[in-house]
């Protein structure tokens, strides 16, 4: 693996933990009787930035090698169901993501408050897929023998 | 310095933010059931406790996941990511974290509508139990992650997770005796 593909891989991950924590920001920022607007908005777009720059540089990463390279190894080695099923699932949920933190980001930016409950609960749904998606790519990654 | 003993001084200092501040929050919230009100300053103290719980909460998930990129890049060989062990760190870190957004969610609203009043009140009693709850989840976690990081070991996913849930619902049951008692206590002075 070349050192672009190795510091897109690692930049991947590392800025879709990001978005993690940025969204676990936003839930905890909900959770206060005096809500910091200004913290919400900020957490929001750096979620929101991360899952973007995760986004762009994962889907280079896919195209340019693990399609070619890493899928082939898996699917000819002894866990072929972290791509068929794993992989396909992170995929899948990694594509509407972003949106999801699009839509949390609006609301927060344009709401003013007024959408607190939605905002929390699609924050948490975020959150939650964050996790799963982490712990797929992690067996699909460790799926490479 | 190499990225190796960058990420295990990072990895130190998460989990000593974490375990340091889940301790000093938990002998706390006893000695405010013992004194039986909760002041501004206490409250303060936790919520501060509570920020660095978080950090330390980030910066062992990111140091954490710096480790397993560096072992995935430099010795695939280990298969490290199949790791039993490290599954149930996982798990666990994952309650850590769905635990403090409860505790967030419910248990600082509660301390924060029971500044200056007396904690025997039956608003605080009948509600009192999920901040004893999330309360040991967080203690036992908290160590669990700390244990598995020291301890060298070979046993299953399920062993581990096992054990776990068991001390977790020893903690539960402790926590949520000693709160009770405490409150009551209250109540006679």
């Amino acid at each position: 693996m070349s050192l672009l593909l190795q510091n897109a891989l690692v930049w991947h991950i590392l800025l879709g933990l990001g978005g993690i924590c940025f969204f676990v920001a936003v839930l905890v920022g909900l959770t206060r009787t005096n809500k910091n607007q200004k913290f919400l908005k900020i957490s929001s777009l750096l979620g929101l930035l991360s899952f973007v720059g995760s986004w762009i540089i994962g889907g280079y990463y896919y195209v340019v090698y693990y399609g070619s390279v890493v899928k082939p190894i898996i699917k000819g080695g002894a866990y072929p169901w972290a791509h068929n099923i794993l992989m396909e699932s992170k995929e899948h949920i990694f594509l509407f993501l972003p949106f999801l933190g699009a839509i949390v980001f609006l609301a927060i930016w344009l709401g003013e408050g007024r959408f607190n409950k939605p905002v929390g609960a699609l924050s948490l749904l975020i959150v939650i897929f964050g996790i799963a998606i982490t712990f797929m790519g992690m067996a699909v990654s460790g799926a490479v023998r | 310095m190499n990225w190796h003993t960058f990420l295990i001084i990072a990895h130190i200092i998460g989990i000593s933010l974490g375990v340091g501040g889940v301790t000093i929050s938990d002998l706390n919230f006893f000695k405010i059931l013992k004194r039986g009100k909760i002041s501004e300053d206490t409250l303060g103290l936790l919520k501060t406790l509570s920020f660095a719980i978080w950090i330390g909460l980030i910066i062992l998930v990111l140091s954490g996941f710096g480790f397993l990129i560096l072992l995935r890049l430099t010795r695939p060989e280990l298969g490290i990511l199949y790791n039993p062990k490290l599954w149930a760190k996982l798990t666990i870190t994952a309650i850590v974290l769905f635990n403090g957004l409860i505790m967030h969610w419910k248990v600082f609203p509660l301390l924060e509508s029971s500044v200056g009043k007396p904690l025997n009140s039956p608003e605080f009693s009948k509600k009192a139990w999920i901040a004893f709850t999330t309360g040991a989840i967080s203690f036992i976690s908290w160590y669990s992650a700390l244990i598995l990081g020291a301890w060298r070991t070979d046993l299953s996913y399920f062993t581990i997770f096992g054990v776990y849930l068991v001390l977790v619902a020893g903690a539960i049951i402790v926590m949520n005796i000693i709160g009770r008692y405490l409150i009551k206590r209250l109540e006679k002075i």
